[in-house]
């Protein structure tokens, strides 16, 4: 059994140091906030009522699973030089890079009672994410030598989407151990480039030097080629960015195992959008775009073929031409999300726990861990702080804190922020950063839900209904603690 | 509370106090030193493909797959038959007398008058008893004299020794001026070249009388022109013909077997045959039959039998004979690698006779046909390849090159070692540096072949050859490059030049590669 663990435990981390993905963890911890819910929609925050306003939230996010900027810079001389040898030894096989930005339009949040808990958003999200293979950068740093008589794998590929996003969601609790939510989203999507298909592998024989590259391409957008007419009149034409329909889907649960633990779980953004408006494809038939260049032909040359070198790039440019044009409407997923929570709640609304996130799309799986703890100081003040390993790197510390100055919430949630607070010297920080995300921004709360569990559990007395997610009526007020992880308790009504 | 200020405040202190240059993201150059590997040039070469191209035509492959070069030329002479021309015959004036007095009117032709002349046909030395006419004119021309328009007269000439394909001989009635052909009609005589013109008057009828003064005269006025045979037959005399000298160029080495090379090839071919339509004693004298080459050396063919060579004749018109000439020193003459065969004949035909009986057709002819093969077979040594190319690498940043190599993958089935060499020149060929040492040229091994010269193992080089850092630096400043070759058929394992056969397929294939790597960097 030990062994087990052993094995499941280095397959984790073998799975997390070579993937990054879009994960939050440190929200998970900061239940004060009504953004918490984005992690898993069976997740209650504190305050009962909470809004959000246009542009009042925002989140920023930077992933890359195998280079920093240290990574690809020497100093010399007291001048910086681009270092592509240094690069190519820090790049693994696949190489993510991952942006994505969230703002915020709109944020309602409402205990509707004690058994349910409803969110309306609407949000609007832009990612992409490129996948840049070592082979591609090692051919213009290394040439192709290091991999002669092999295969090498150039094809980037880009998957990158913008969109609105409405959700409804709502959180139940079934009973005094289970909680369920789920969340419905509507999506309006706004641009998209797809990568369906990419191939280009290069070999270069071993005996001859010919090289032999084989190339497929199947990349679609929506809501870009536009752009690349001219005199395009986008005010004109803005309606159509919202033809783009889709629909998604994110559910979760939480457990409370026994008193003071309680586990959760959740799936994110499953579905998919449909594009429509301004569709066009790239296309490279790999039957077709296939060649085997292995020099100049001496026999043509011999029996006096001038025109064979012409001949011959023509031939190339055909069979390598990506053909372009119109396509009709397709589908792309959702980067689908998984969140697996485990959190245990110590006296004075103190918690420890930990998130275990995973993210597949496009037949990437990627995942992250989080270790993290959560303090509410009083109903003012909540705190969190977090460690992660994620994109293969092990040094990220995050922090979360709100200010609850209700109505007016203000907060700041990030992965790795307590390395970027912490440095005085900003350049090391960005220098080194593989990994970085940041939630920001105002909320307007109302109805703290504020609870001491080591004072109930003191007192000895019991919740009147069984709930422990409703804190006894004149209990001494200490702390806060994490609502979906508080020990079964007896309900009492503020 | 005031903690928690304190701690917001300490954050934003902690954030204001950070300090942020963009030195350290102002990327000043980039460095980086790739190693391509490139294929350059590749083939798969068969002898066919080495041999030059100018003579293509003449590449041909054994049943067994045997490559040989196969020359055929036929000096094709009617000098024999130029030797006889059938001159003109010129005026023949002949005087017919008419009988005078007064011709009463009458109903009949009345045949009066008749002369006959001898004609020789003027031939020289032929002596001919028989001619077929392919061409000729007979003109004549009658006229009364003195005139007088009353009386009626022809002329009826006969010529006996012309014979018609029908059987009779020539006779035609005709007055005042005119021609008549002559093909079709066939001179036999036994008086070699001579025949009978016979002209005879005649008294058209009349209805009136009409009086003849005494003296009147017929003046006939006969020629013979423009006549040419479809055969002969006769003596044709003691005669010799000059046909042009002939030529026969052997491109396929081009000059690839000069400046010292070494060939011999077993079993060439060299015949000569000479075919005759000539119905006369012929015989041929080669005053040249040689080898040459192009610096001017020679050698000469020696025949069996010798020249002259007495040449068959054909029993019947229309027939050919051959006489097979035996070229005794192939193997010299094909090892000497000529670069074209030169041969020059006469025909002397009746030598020694003062008389016969030849024949010929106007279409005869004397054909010296010259068949050589040369068998892919054999061995050679120092033959040398070049070829030329302009490069021009004046544009390319030479500093970016650190140091490449040449890779050399070849797996040659033909029997032929090859020590190659890149040589580079400026623009007028002087002499700038070659690409490889000399312990780097053997790229090529050939096969191994066994006790016939057939192909037992292929040669194999699979090898890289670091160019020298040096030389490479001159690649910049040439341009051109001489790919020269030198070659040498396979050895048995003593080092011994055996021979070797080059078959069809037999195949060299070629890889060549470069591996360069580059120094590259850049301030931005």
């Amino acid at each position: 059994m030990k062994n087990r663990i052993l094995l499941f435990l280095a397959i984790i981390c073998l799975k997390w140091s070579q993937l990054s993905a879009q994960s939050e963890g440190t929200l998970t911890f900061m239940n004060s906030l009504p953004q918490v819910v984005v992690n898993n929609p069976a997740f209650i925050p504190k305050y009962k009522i909470s809004i959000g306003l246009p542009g009042s939230s925002i989140m920023g996010y930077y992933a890359n699973n195998a280079f920093s900027y240290n990574d690809m810079v020497s100093h010399v001389n007291d001048s910086v030089k681009a270092d592509l040898s240094k690069l190519n030894g820090a790049l693994k096989p696949k190489n993510y890079i991952t942006q994505a930005l969230q703002v915020d339009l709109l944020r309602l949040g409402i205990r509707i009672n004690s058994k349910l808990y409803v969110t309306l958003n609407s949000t609007a999200k832009a990612y992409s994410r490129e996948m840049v293979p070592k082979d591609l950068v090692q051919v213009f740093v290394n040439g192709n030598t290091t991999s002669i008589g092999t295969t090498e794998t150039l094809s980037p590929k880009a998957e990158s989407f913008s969109l609105i996003e409405t959700a409804l969601g709502g959180a139940y609790k079934v009973n005094s151990k289970l909680t369920v939510g789920v969340r419905i989203k509507y999506i309006n999507g706004l641009t998209n480039v797809t990568t369906e298909s990419s191939t280009l592998n290069l070999t270069t024989d071993k005996s001859t030097y010919a090289l032999t590259a084989k190339a497929g391409m199947d990349v679609r957008t929506s809501g870009i080629n536009n752009f690349t007419q001219s005199n395009y009149d986008l005010g004109s034409n803005i309606g159509k960015y919202f033809s783009n329909y889709g629909l998604a889907m994110d559910i979760g649960a939480t457990y409370k195992i026994f008193d003071r633990l309680t586990v959760g779980a959740s799936l994110i953004d499953l579905g998919s959008i449909r594009w429509k408006n301004n569709t066009y494809g790239y296309t490279l038939d790999p039957a077709k775009a296939s060649y085997t260049f292995q020099g100049v032909d001496l026999s043509k040359v011999l029996n006096g073929d001038n025109s064979y070198l012409s001949s011959l790039g023509d031939s190339l440019q055909n069979r390598f031409k990506v053909k372009e044009g119109s396509i009709n409407s397709y589908n792309t997923p959702l980067p689908g999300k998984m969140y697996l929570t485990g959190m245990y709640e110590f006296p004075k609304n103190f918690t420890v726990g930990g998130v275990f996130y995973a993210e597949k799309f496009r037949e990437r799986l990627s995942a992250s861990l989080t270790l993290g703890v959560n303090k509410h100081f009083g109903k003012v003040f909540s705190a969190a702080a977090s460690y992660s390993m994620v994109s293969n790197t092990y040094n990220n510390f995050g922090f979360g804190m709100s200010l609850n100055l209700s109505p007016i919430q203000l907060y700041i949630v990030g992965d790795n922020l307590l390395g970027a607070s912490m440095v005085k010297d900003v350049n090391s920080f960005v220098s080194q950063t593989k990994f970085f995300n940041v939630r920001l921004g105002l909320n307007f709360v109302i109805g703290f839900d504020k609870k001491d569990k080591s004072v109930a559990k003191e007192k000895g007395s019991q919740n009147k209904q069984g709930d422990s997610y409703q804190p006894d009526e004149g209990d001494i007020i200490k702390g806060k603690k994490y609502e979906n992880y508080s020990p079964k308790k007896v309900r009492k009504k503020y | 509370m005031k903690s928690i200020v304190g701690v917001w405040l300490a954050y934003a202190f902690l954030l204001l106090s950070c300090t942020f240059s963009d030195r350290d993201f102002q990327i000043k150059g980039v460095k980086a030193n790739p190693t391509l590997a490139l294929p350059l040039a590749f083939g798969d070469l068969s002898i066919m493909d080495l041999i030059k191209k100018s003579d293509s035509a003449q590449i041909k492959v054994k049943s067994d797959g045997l490559v040989y070069l196969s020359y055929d030329q036929a000096l094709l002479s009617k000098d024999i038959r130029n030797l006889v021309n059938i001159p003109n015959v010129g005026n023949t004036i002949t005087q017919l007398p008419v009988p005078p007095g007064t011709y009463p009117a009458n109903p009949n032709d009345v045949v009066s008058t008749s002369i006959s002349n001898p004609i020789d046909l003027g031939i020289s030395p032929e002596k001919l008893n028989e001619i077929g006419f392919k061409s000729g004119t007979l003109t004549y021309n009658a006229v009364l004299s003195p005139a007088n328009p009353n009386f009626k007269y022809a002329v009826r000439i006969a010529i006996p020794e012309f014979i018609s394909s029908n059987g009779s001989s020539f006779l035609q009635e005709v007055s005042g001026s005119g021609s008549i052909s002559l093909v079709g009609y066939t001179f036999k005589s036994a008086v070699a070249n001579k025949f009978t013109l016979q002209l005879t008057l005649i008294i058209k009828q009349n209805t009136t009388p009409v009086t003849i003064p005494a003296g009147t005269n017929l003046n006939t006025t006969i020629s013979f022109a423009g006549i040419d045979f479809n055969y002969i037959e006769g003596f044709f005399g003691n005669q010799i013909a000059n046909p042009p000298a002939q030529i026969i160029d052997i491109g396929a080495f081009g000059t690839s077997f000069e400046n010292g090379a070494t060939v011999s090839f077993a079993k060439p071919v060299f015949n000569i045959n000479v075919v005759s339509d000539y119905g006369v004693p012929l015989a041929v004298s080669f005053s040249k039959l040689e080898a040459r080459k192009h610096d001017g050396t020679s050698i000469q063919v020696q025949t069996n039998p010798a020249s002259p060579i007495a040449i068959t004749a054909p029993t019947t018109l229309g027939t050919s004979a051959t006489t097979p000439v035996t070229v005794t020193n192939v193997a010299q003459l094909v090892n000497f690698a000529p670069d074209q065969f030169y041969y020059q004949v006469s025909g002397h035909i009746n030598a020694g006779f003062a008389s016969g009986k030849n024949f010929m057709a106007d279409t005869s002819q004397m054909r010296v046909k010259l068949h050589i093969e040369i068998p892919m077979y054999g061995q050679a040594s120092n033959i040398v390849l070049a070829d030329t190319m302009d490069i021009d690498l004046g544009d390319v940043d030479q500093t970016t090159i650190d140091s490449a190599s040449l890779k050399v993958f070849v797996t040659n089935q033909l029997p032929l070692d090859a020590k190659m060499q890149f040589i580079l020149t400026d623009a007028k060929y002087h002499f700038i540096d070659s690409l490889l040492t000399s312990s780097q040229t053997k790229i090529v091994v050939g096969s191994t072949v066994d006790s016939n010269g057939e192909l037992q193992s292929p040669g194999v080089v699979d090898t890289s050859y670091p160019l020298v850092n040096d030389k490479i630096s001159k690649i910049f400043k040439a341009k051109k490059l001489i790919v020269k070759s030198k070659l040498q058929t396979s050895r048995n394992s003593s080092g011994s030049p055996v021979d070797v056969q080059f078959k069809s397929q037999y195949k060299i294939k070629l890889n060549l590669g470069l591996r360069v790597t580059f120094k590259l960097s850049d301030n931005l």
